[in-house]
């Protein structure tokens, strides 16, 4: 009886186990590596590279749900960069467009205003006080208590102030209409929309500013070039960091190591195909020749044959596409995992794909050629070592030999020779899949994208004239306002970069979003109702914008409700040209607010405007979306091995049965029967199990750390991995047993 | 008629490691014939056979086949030759896997530009109706052989060449091969070469070659040959 057990316990046995072993060990030494963070840091550092000034202010954004990965992305940063890491405005726009799965962030942490901070005294509390600030106090030789004239109106100082910058969502959904006859702060409002929410958002930026205009003159004319750092635009630029390198860098070597073992896999995977295919071919093109076939047709048929390949080769490229892109969409609605996907560049795909084709089909005739060379009775006894089988012929046979695979190509030759198309095509459906997919990943997941904004230093600045001095109000509020227009110099080059990631797609989804008719905002603009009765606009009647030094003319086109928000929209021909130097956000219709808006953006200090914002987790997500694809290729190159060399894997089964006292056939009878069920159930299991087989995948790639890192893999999940695993190779076995028509067992047993 | 000349088959290049397969064998073969090589295991029947049905050339010496030197032959006359004047069964079947038996005799059948309800007629003729559409490991050793034998007369061949035909067959499967050989020797005039080490098989034949080393032992012309039949 031990003697039967231990027969039964084949090294091939072992030998899948392993196979099963290093899939699962690859996941748990991903996992100890910092992918993501490694990401973060190569897409920081480009940053700092990129852009013009040192003074900004960090934010991760992040999907809704993932606070805590942005809170570990912070830490990071701060740690290694030092950076102010709490998020401090919302500046971030959303690429709409480009990406449809990228588009998610986190708002930013709510905070109240932080009130000014008073040096000395208080808040002016009463007609007729005012709260000064310390630069202005000093500059004066102001003390609390003193009198100051302000405009016609004499005031007295109830506090010295320093500001505080800060931010605060007053109202998430609502404009604010500011109460300029309360001592309040200068509000600055940002737009946003979130177009998965499709929801706007209005943020605030407070500023406590009472000054007046000499004040403003002499701060501004006090700045140097250099100092004048205002926020003029937020350009999106989709930059593309090709992270694989510098994460090979980062890893020493252990990403090139895993890349290098999928290819390997991926490669030997197809190299043994193809030398079963090319071994199993020499004997019919030997039998060919016999029965007097000619030369040229046995290579047209091989041309034939290989073009067969490239229309299985193109089935699978489509449909792994599609899978793939289906399965990242599905992943993301399940798991709330946002993986990064832009769009595939097909004409490049199809070209690619299409000279491989060729390729092959050249290759394959050229091989057949070459064989017809030979004597036929070469070629149909191949396997015999008395006879000559070429150069090439007996480097495989060493190679097979030194492999000690010969048995099992014979099996799979077995196998091969039933059904051979159809798994002919089944194989390459998958390595095209696969294959495919990893030009995916070369083409766009393997990049760490992040968004910034661009600072425009303005060559100078001008003041040009106090528009409002809204002295009227006596409510008994300290009610100085003092509106100046600022008009920003500057000789900007267009970026051309910027130019082409605004794209008519982005826009358009934003119009359509807000229902603004597109064609009205081709050639015009947009504007409320409270706009145009406050100004007095017409429909059709132009306006003119002064924006950078120069004056921009646009027609109204509508004139509407409060539906939009009370926003002036503008066309978007003139989109990019206004996003470049006004205010708002570039994306959307959404560019000028009324006049108090931008007003109070002009009265901020230069310090106060320099924004900045990079969404680096999505290069993380990248990269785990990238890992993701890599294991499971890794995965399903080892199971297509496994199910090509194992087949020989019977001889053990139908020892145990033979050892239960059944006959050689009844083995041979149920061991068939035994695999057409494992497959059922596998088939079965494997279906139901693809969602979480997925994200099974995801969890044993995923990089651990000490940040926590939103799909940390439980050891129930990556067991479950290894189960899922199992299952799928069951379903192979089951779907090659079918294809093959229950008969691989038999033959084998006859070629054993 | 099939003549040699004084062919040898010599593998290996140095005088040491010279290897004669086949060593000066000329024989002479009548349009008709069956002819059965005996010998054992390495005596070179199935060399001589190869180098007669031209899918393997003497080093020395010449084959010929009506007048024509086949041992000059090379490229499409080569292919033109082994088309038109042979057919050739193996011991172990060689059909081509992925093809069905149709589609394995149509194969030859396109060749010859035969038509389709004559290659149903040969199927017939070798009791294979209703397998047509089998893949070769789907049949019997017997039928593989018949499915052979029906590739091989197809393209109408002047010489059907059998190298150990039945050597891969049970008994009764190998009679039934053996029979349906002899039909078809009666029927198309066919000249059969056949190979093999069962004496019982060259008994039957009316043409005996025996084989010992590479070189012929006896090469007898029966008158009165015992039918296959």
């Amino acid at each position: 009886m031990i003697k039967n057990i231990t027969r039964s316990l084949s090294k091939k046995k072992i030998q899948t186990g392993v196979l099963f072993l290093l899939v699962f060990l690859a996941g748990l030494i991903f996992t100890y590596f910092d992918i993501p963070l490694t990401a973060l840091k190569n897409a920081t550092d480009h940053l700092f590279e990129n852009t013009k000034t040192e003074q900004f202010r960090f934010m991760i954004s992040g999907s809704s749900s993932d606070t805590d990965h942005l809170y570990a992305g912070n830490e990071f940063l701060t740690s290694k960069y030092g950076f102010e890491s709490e998020p401090v405005r919302k500046k971030f726009v959303q690429q709409e467009f480009n990406n449809k799965k990228c588009n998610f962030y986190i708002r930013p942490i709510q905070k109240m205003i932080n009130a000014p901070i008073f040096l000395k005294g208080s808040a002016p509390s009463g007609n007729g006080q005012v709260s000064i600030s310390k630069l202005f106090a000093e500059k004066n030789g102001l003390m609390v208590g003193a009198h100051i004239k302000i405009g016609n109106k004499d005031c007295v100082v109830s506090g010295i102030h320093i500001a505080a910058d800060s931010v605060v969502v007053l109202d998430a959904t609502k404009s604010v209409d500011v109460a300029r006859d309360t001592n309040a702060d200068v509000i600055m409002p940002e737009h946003d929309y979130d177009a998965v929410d499709k929801a706007e958002s209005v943020y605030f930026v407070g500023r406590f500013a009472i000054d007046d205009e000499d004040y403003i003159h002499s701060q501004v004319s006090n700045l140097s070039k250099e100092d004048i750092v205002l926020f003029a635009n937020v350009s999106t630029e989709y930059q593309e960091i090709s992270v694989l390198p510098t994460v090979i860098n980062a890893n020493t070597g252990f990403m090139f190591f895993a890349l290098f073992l999928v290819y390997t896999v991926l490669g030997i995977s197809i190299f043994i195909h193809v030398f079963i295919q090319f071994a199993s071919y020499r004997k019919p093109i030997g039998v060919l020749l016999t029965i007097g076939v000619s030369k040229s047709r046995i290579v047209f048929s091989h041309g034939v044959y290989a073009l067969v390949f490239g229309a299985a080769t193109a089935l699978g490229l489509i449909v792994g596409f599609y899978m793939t892109d289906g399965n990242i969409a599905d992943l993301s609605d399940t798991f709330n995992v946002v993986i990064t996907q832009p769009p595939i560049d097909w004409l490049k795909v199809i070209l690619f794909w299409m000279a491989v084709t060729v390729a092959l089909t050249l290759f394959v005739m050229l091989y057949a050629y070459i064989e017809t060379k030979k004597r036929p009775l070469a070629l149909i006894y191949s396997s015999d070592s008395r006879m000559k089988i070429g150069v090439f012929g007996r480097i495989i046979k060493k190679m097979v030999a030194f492999l000690k695979f010969e048995n099992r190509i014979k099996v799979s030759i077995a196998v091969y020779k039933q059904g051979r198309f159809l798994m002919m095509i089944f194989v390459f459906f998958i390595a095209c899949n696969l294959l495919g997919t990893g030009l995916s990943i070369q083409n766009s997941t393997a990049n760490a994208y992040f968004n910034y904004k661009e600072f425009i230093k303005f060559d100078h600045v001008e003041i040009h004239d106090t528009i409002q001095n809204d002295l009227s109000e006596s409510d008994g509020n300290a009610d100085v306002f003092i509106d100046t227009s600022v008009k920003l110099i500057k000789n900007v080059t267009a970026n051309t970069s910027i130019n082409t990631t605004l794209t008519m797609e982005g826009i358009s989804i934003y119009q359509k979003s807000l229902g603004i008719d597109s064609k009205k905002l081709e050639n015009g603009i947009i504007i409320p109702h409270t706009v145009a009765s406050r100004y007095g606009i017409a429909l059709n009647e132009e306006l003119q914008f002064l924006i950078d030094g120069e004056y921009y003319r646009y027609r109204v086109t509508d004139i509407n409700g409060t539906a939009y928000d009370n926003k002036i929209y503008i066309g978007i021909s003139e989109l990019y040209k206004m996003s470049q130097y006004n205010v708002g956000d570039y994306n959307g219709a959404y560019v000028l607010n009324d006049s108090k808006e931008r007003d109070a953006l002009y009265s901020m200090r230069s310090e106060d405007l320099v924004d900045f914002s990079a969404s680096i987790n999505q290069s993380s997500e990248s990269v785990s979306g990238m890992l993701l694809l890599l294991s499971i290729a890794i995965s399903l190159a080892l199971i297509i091995l496994v199910a090509a060399f194992n087949y020989n894997d019977v001889l053990p089964h139908v020892a145990v049965f033979k050892f239960l006292g059944y006959s050689n056939r009844k083995s041979n009878d149920m061991l068939i029967n035994v695999f057409d069920l494992a497959g059922i159930i596998g088939c079965l299991l494997g279906v139901f199990s693809i969602p979480y087989l997925a994200k099974a995948f995801e969890i044993a790639m995923m990089v651990s750390t000490e940040y926590y890192m939103p799909f940390q893999a439980t050891w129930f999940e990556r067991i479950a991995t290894v189960f899922a695993l199992m299952f799928l190779y069951g379903f192979c076995k089951f779907a090659i047993n079918t294809i093959t028509k229950g008969r691989v067992p038999a033959t084998v047993l006859r070629s054993e | 008629m099939i003549s040699t000349k004084c062919i040898s088959k010599i593998y290996g290049e140095s005088s040491e490691g010279m290897m004669f397969a086949l060593k000066d064998i000329s024989i002479t073969i009548d349009d008709g014939e069956v002819v059965v090589i005996l010998g054992h295991s390495g005596a070179g029947k199935t060399t001589l056979i190869n180098v007669l049905s031209a899918l393997d050339t003497p080093t020395i010496g010449s084959i010929i086949y009506d007048n024509v030197n086949i041992t000059n032959l090379k490229g499409a006359k080569l292919t033109q030759f082994r088309k038109e004047s042979i057919g050739f069964v193996f011991q172990q079947f060689h059909l081509v896997p992925m093809l069905t038996v149709y589609e394995n005799i149509e194969v030859a059948a396109n060749l010859a530009r035969v038509k389709r309800n004559q290659v149903l007629e040969l199927i017939e003729r070798v009791n294979l109706v209703g397998k047509e559409k089998k893949y070769p490991f789907q049949l019997s050793g017997g039928e593989q052989q018949r499915v052979a034998i029906a590739r091989a007369l197809v393209k109408k061949p002047k010489v059907l060449f059998c190298d150990e035909p039945t050597g891969a067959l049970d008994e009764e499967s190998g009679n039934k091969v053996l029979t349906l050989i002899g039909e078809l020797n009666a029927a198309y005039k066919l000249t059969v070469v056949m190979v093999t080490h069962n004496p019982i098989i060259g008994k039957m034949a009316d043409h005996m070659i025996t084989m010992k080393n590479g070189m012929v032992m006896t090469n007898n012309k029966k008158k009165a040959a015992i039918p296959l039949i």
